[in-house]
């Protein structure tokens, strides 16, 4: 179970969390879900985990707080896929900007996004 | 009441009102009942509405993980996965009784709709049919509120429900414009014909909005194929006709030309613009006598509708009808529209007017010197022909400055004038004969040009004969002067102009070789190319003695120049220039072909340039800038050759590049994928994708990533065994046994051993010696002989055929690599004496195989 790849999955819409989450954990990884921003923070200022997959818009913490958390005060070379919204392309290149590696807008396809997860953890690991 | 009158007019300030108490009583108490009923009633509904929505809420968390293990199911799964399935739809079938239940699914289902795209999707949609929530759906459509209808009519549309397509469009009509709407676009959304009838039967507005938003649906469909909208231009329904004539735009459909003309006669003007439009997109000049008619009859805002399809399509034709606008229009905006058309059609036909000063105002000083620009629009004028005429015409004539009107287009000048003008002037008459260097052809053009200037010398030909470098500080500054004073007349050039397309030239650009032939009367910094001939001979050397610059005659018999060479050019100087009319040059026979070092020789440069080249040392000529000229480029050639030679090293040592087309790079993406995600399911369409693949490289890929995935399915379900897995149980202890005891053990392996035994009694046989040895080669022959009995007895059972039988005598059940093995045992035991005490007396063997031990 601990060898299992990790993912820290911030999504403040239930049904989609548990829908992500059961496709994920499906897809052979462990699955982390914090509902807001705070509960994230607190979740990584105790673990890093081998990915993080976050809304852009969470109660409290921001997806765009999250990366720049991530990137500049934790300093976590952590691959980081955003899920955002249709036409929200502002916030996507902000966040490419601030150091996000890949982007999902919704409607999600979750095949799509396990294809996206491996690949991510497969340059990072390559890169490592 | 006496009293009471007093009460109400004295103290009415002061005393209250007598009012019976009970009544005031009764009204409160009323008051406060009703109170609490209010706030009663709030508290329950309330209290009622958050009581649902939390079970609500409760019931999503625990059907949620129901639709996503039913939306995440694999057919490929493991058992225990499809049993869990099983369990759950007996479990879901169960909770789909309840309608609270069925309720919560359809709002799980509706919310997911949003957030998935994909395969996904379409299980979700599958879903939603196959737990039979559609029919609550059409529950829906049934009832009175529009509300419900308005949600059933979503939920069926969203999930996709085709079927539904029937039962929706009756509402395409209804009287509740919000159903009415809702229905629209659902149908549209449902089926493709859905447009269609939508356009047949409406009879209802067909608002801006509602317009865009059908057009929305339409453009995200999927492989739709429009309609012929023209069928739709004679509706009834005039919303229907402009949304047709948009959706024609739409998609270009240019089949109802004939139509689009009709509908500018209709009466409703936006018709009239969007058919206008059409007309515009689709180029219909067919219909421009159509919209001259209507246009006078029609609104402002389709007059100009009309300008600009006129101004888009119209011809010359159209000039009359649009002056007659400008000339009858009263409106400001028509007019200009108008007087734009025109001005698109043909470009500045119509000109600035207001506060527009007369020519007469304007004067110019009298010593007002030649502008560049119009001594530019004069020259380029004339050589807008190529074939230069004799500009003696009025249009090249360059006015007196005293002539108050001074413009371009000054061609009215009386002929007096001109007459006047060429006495003040020294007219100058050159001519100059151009002869074109093709590869194989020559084309020679000749013209004549008569050049008026009042003061000075135009030299415009000049950029058309290769000049030196400039001398900025030489000594032979008359040069200067001439440009001034000097008077050329009838000056006629004869040169060659080298065709640059040449390819010869080209490629032989390393080899130069100027080879000058004749050249003679130098005159200007381009005369060591420009050769004056006179009387069509070549001037003899002699000619040079008589040094004048008008009749200057140079011959030079072919200059080899070396690029190394140091010797500065010759230049010419003091040479008094007083007229350098009539003189004509030619330049002939320019070879260039390899240099050799030191060839130019001082008898080959005549008497004349020697002494020019010492008078200006300082001085680079003609010829040395050819020669640095070539020499640069020489050089130029040899580094990019060089550079060329270590690009191809480089380049033959790098791999080349592999560029995939869009099939390839999908394919290689999904073999990526396959590749990190796959596993041994991936094979059957690995093969296919082989068997249709025709590029090597994808192919490789495609058969690699098969022998890996091979590999791992082999490594899965067969793990190899190692050579050493039949282990006998007896060797592990023999080897920590005493000699008696090893002894016993190998005669009960005698007895009880099987082909396990073999390989241990192989090795004991090889390694030990003694009495070891020989017992265990004993037990070996026994072992071997017991189980090909044993073997030759189940086969005579199922093959009684005795050809089979004796064929199956040669081999052994145990496997093949020890047949050769017993075989071997058999044969040594045979060639050794008998000896009764070798066999092992407690075998109970028949007859049959003793006799067989005994062989």
């Amino acid at each position: 179970m601990t060898n299992l790849t990790s993912i820290l999955l911030a999504e403040d819409d239930e049904l989609l969390a548990t829908l992500l989450t059961h496709r994920l954990e499906k897809g052979g990884y462990q699955v982390f879900v914090s509902r807001d921003g705070k509960q994230v923070k607190e979740y990584l200022e105790q673990t890093v985990p081998d990915m993080i997959i976050c809304d852009i818009m969470m109660p409290y913490f921001s997806g765009m707080e999250l990366i720049d958390f991530v990137r500049n005060e934790l300093n976590l070379n952590v691959p980081i896929i955003i899920i955002s919204s249709a036409g929200n392309e502002e916030n996507v290149l902000n966040a490419f900007e601030l150091g996000a590696n890949d982007f999902l807008s919704k409607p999600i396809s979750p095949s799509e996004l396990l294809v996206r997860v491996a690949k991510e953890l497969k340059k990072n690991k390559f890169e490592a | 009441m006496k009293r009471s009158l007093e009460t109400y007019f004295l103290n009415t300030l002061f005393v209250s009102p007598q009012v019976n108490t009970d009544l005031l009583w009764n009204f409160t108490l009323i008051f406060v009942i009703l109170c609490a009923l209010y706030f009663g009633f709030i508290f329950f509904f309330r209290n009622k509405l958050s009581y649902k929505t939390k079970a609500i809420e409760k019931r999503k968390k625990e059907l949620t993980p129901l639709i996503v293990k039913f939306l995440f199911y694999d057919e490929n799964s493991p058992e225990q996965e499809k049993t869990d399935y099983v369990n759950l739809k007996v479990e879901i079938r169960d909770l789909i009784n309840n309608a609270f239940n069925r309720k919560v699914l359809i709002d799980i289902l509706m919310y997911l709709r949003k957030d998935l795209s994909g395969a996904t999707l379409s299980k979700l949609f599958k879903l939603y049919q196959e737990l039979g929530l559609h029919h609550d759906s059409y529950k829906k459509l049934k009832s009175w509120k529009w509300q419900n209808i308005s949600k059933g009519i979503l939920e069926l549309t969203q999930m996709n429900v085709e079927d539904s397509y029937v039962f929706i469009r009756k509402f395409i009509n209804d009287k509740r414009a919000t159903i009415r709407k809702q229905a629209e676009v659902a149908i549209i959304t449902l089926k493709s014909e859905g447009l269609n009838y939508f356009l047949d039967t409406t009879t209802y507005r067909i608002s801006e909005w509602q317009q865009l938003k059908i057009l929305e649906v339409l453009i995200n469909k999927k492989n739709y194929l429009p309609p012929s909208f023209n069928h739709w231009l004679m509706s009834k329904n005039n919303d229907v006709v402009l949304f047709s004539l948009r959706l024609m735009k739409n998609y270009n459909q240019t089949n109802g030309n004939e139509a689009l003309i009709e509908l500018l006669k209709h009466k409703n003007s936006e018709i009239k613009i969007a058919a206008m439009s059409c007309i515009k997109e689709f180029h219909v000049v067919e219909a421009l006598e159509n919209l001259k008619l209507v246009f006078w009859d029609s609104k402002i805002d389709v007059k100009i509708g009309i300008l600009d399809v006129i101004g888009s399509l119209g011809t010359e034709n159209e000039m009359t009808f649009l002056k007659s606008v400008v000339a009858k229009e009263s409106n400001f905006n028509v007019k200009s529209k108008s007087l734009a058309c025109m001005n698109i059609i043909q470009p500045m036909s119509v000109l600035p007017t207001i506060d527009i000063q007369a020519t007469d105002v304007f004067t110019n000083p009298k010593d007002l010197p030649i502008s560049e620009t119009e001594e530019n629009y004069t020259t380029n004028k004339s050589n807008t022909t190529f074939e230069h005429q004799k500009v003696r015409s009025e249009e090249n004539i360059i006015p007196d400055a005293t002539t108050p009107e001074h413009t371009y287009n000054s061609v009215n000048l009386p002929k007096k004038e001109i007459a006047e003008i060429d006495n003040v002037l020294d007219p100058y008459q050159m001519e100059v004969k151009y002869e074109v260097i093709a590869s194989k052809k020559f084309n020679s053009v000749t013209f004549k040009k008569d050049i008026q200037t009042k003061e000075e010398f135009n030299l415009e030909f000049l950029p058309l004969i290769v000049s030196p470098i400039e001398k900025p500080s030489s000594k032979y500054n008359p040069h200067s002067k001439l440009k001034v004073n000097a008077v050329i007349t009838d000056l006629e050039v004869v040169f060659n102009e080298l065709n640059s397309a040449s390819n010869t030239m080209q490629k032989e650009m390393d080899e130069v070789e100027f080879s000058v032939n004749k050249l003679s009367k130098i005159v200007e910094d381009f005369l060591p190319l420009v050769i004056p001939i006179t009387d069509n001979t070549v001037c003899s050397s002699q000619a040079n003695e008589s040094i004048n610059y008008l009749d200057l005659s140079v011959i030079y018999n072919e200059i080899l120049i070396s690029t190394n060479t140091k010797q500065e050019a010759p230049t010419i100087n003091n040479i008094d220039m007083k007229d350098i009319r009539n003189i004509e040059c030619d330049v002939n026979e320019i070879k260039i072909t390899k240099l050799e070092s030191s060839t130019i020789e001082a008898s080959d440069i005549p008497e004349i340039y020697k002494s020019l080249a010492t008078e200006s040392n300082n001085e680079k000529s003609a010829l040395e800038w050819v020669l640095s000229e070539n020499e640069a480029r020489l050089e130029m050639k040899q580094k990019l050759k060089s550079i060329m030679k270590e690009q191809d090293e480089v380049s033959f040592k790098l791999p080349k590049p592999i560029f995939y087309n869009e099939r390839e790079a999908n394919t290689m993406a999904l073999l990526d994928d396959i590749e990190v995600l796959g596993d041994s399911r991936e094979i059957v369409l690995l093969h296919e994708l082989l068997k249709n693949e025709t590029e090597i490289t994808i192919s490789e890929r495609i058969e690699y990533l098969i022998f890996k995935l091979k590999g791992t399915e082999v490594l899965k379900r067969k793990p190899i065994k190692p050579n050493n897995k039949i282990v006998s149980v007896f060797e592990k202890n023999f080897s920590s046994m005493a000699l008696p005891s090893q002894l016993i053990m190998l005669d009960e392996i005698a007895l009880v051993g099987d082909e396990k035994e073999i390989p241990f009694l192989r090795r004991l046989i090889a390694v030990s010696s003694g009495k070891v040895a020989d017992k265990a080669e004993k037990c070996l022959g026994q072992i071997l002989v017991r189980l090909n009995t044993i073997k030759q007895t189940q086969e005579n059972l199922n093959a009684p055929n005795q050809d089979n039988q004796i064929a199956n005598n040669k081999y052994t059940s145990i496997n093949d690599t020890t047949v050769p093995l017993a075989e071997d045992v058999i044969e040594k035991i045979a060639k050794k004496p008998f000896n009764v005490f070798d066999i092992d007396f407690e075998i109970d063997l028949d007859e049959k195989d003793s006799k067989g031990a005994e062989k």
